[in-house]
């Protein structure tokens, strides 16, 4: 009977969502191959949908800031559609005019300066294609 | 008439495999969580954005407390 009970039962995932999906960023291992391939194929339609998002996005901007030379190797393997689309994940923001916002993506710039000339180029693409999200989802 | 059927049945199969367990990947991501098992855990993590939505988005969009649908 318990086991029925149990069965038709919708089980509580999380309690503190954040404290949940951080636990993806919490270990160097998030710089592993698989889990960026997994982020990056995450990253493909990304929008702002809900609070979850907004942690992913700080994942992200984290592994982005903590591990450059990581991450240059990472994208050297992959296209430009495919490292516009990771950035433009951790890039995702709701109010993409605000000084906090555009003083990250200035100190991103700055970060992979020295590492590669095409990484920065296309942070600024992704950049722009972010904010055009974002207005289309003011509008919405 | 077979090639009808047969192609009715490709698309069934297509489907049936291809859909997303929402409350398999809330278990198995928990399961990992709780155990603190990074492997299992990136292993469970959707891949999608829809997926991932579908379950991590909800506790935003009904007001309620974390639940999986």
């Amino acid at each position: 009977m318990d086991m029925i009970i149990k069965m038709g039962k919708k089980t509580i995932l999380y309690d503190c969502s954040y404290e949940h999906i951080d636990f993806l960023f919490s270990s160097e291992r998030v710089v592993e191959q698989k889990v960026l391939d997994k982020l990056l194929s995450l990253s493909y339609g990304y929008i702002w949908d809900a609070d979850a998002v907004k942690y992913v996005i700080m994942g992200v901007k984290r592994i982005l800031f903590d591990y450059p030379q990581r991450m240059t190797e990472y994208f050297a393997g992959k296209t430009d559609d495919e490292v516009i689309s990771f950035l433009q994940m951790a890039l995702t923001c709701l109010d993409s005019d605000n000084d906090y916002y555009l003083e990250g993506c200035r100190k991103l710039v700055e970060t992979y300066t020295p590492y590669s000339n095409r990484i920065v180029r296309l942070l600024k693409i992704a950049q722009e294609k972010a904010k055009e999200a974002s207005e289309v989802l003011v509008i919405y | 008439m077979f090639k009808f059927r047969f192609m009715a049945y490709m698309i069934g199969a297509v489907i049936l495999f291809s859909s997303f367990d929402v409350q398999k990947c809330a278990d198995s991501l928990k399961a990992a969580y709780d155990a603190k098992d990074y492997d299992a855990y990136v292993d469970a993590f959707p891949d999608k954005y829809d997926d991932f939505v579908k379950v991590y988005g909800y506790d935003h969009k009904n007001g309620e407390k974390n639940y999986t649908i």
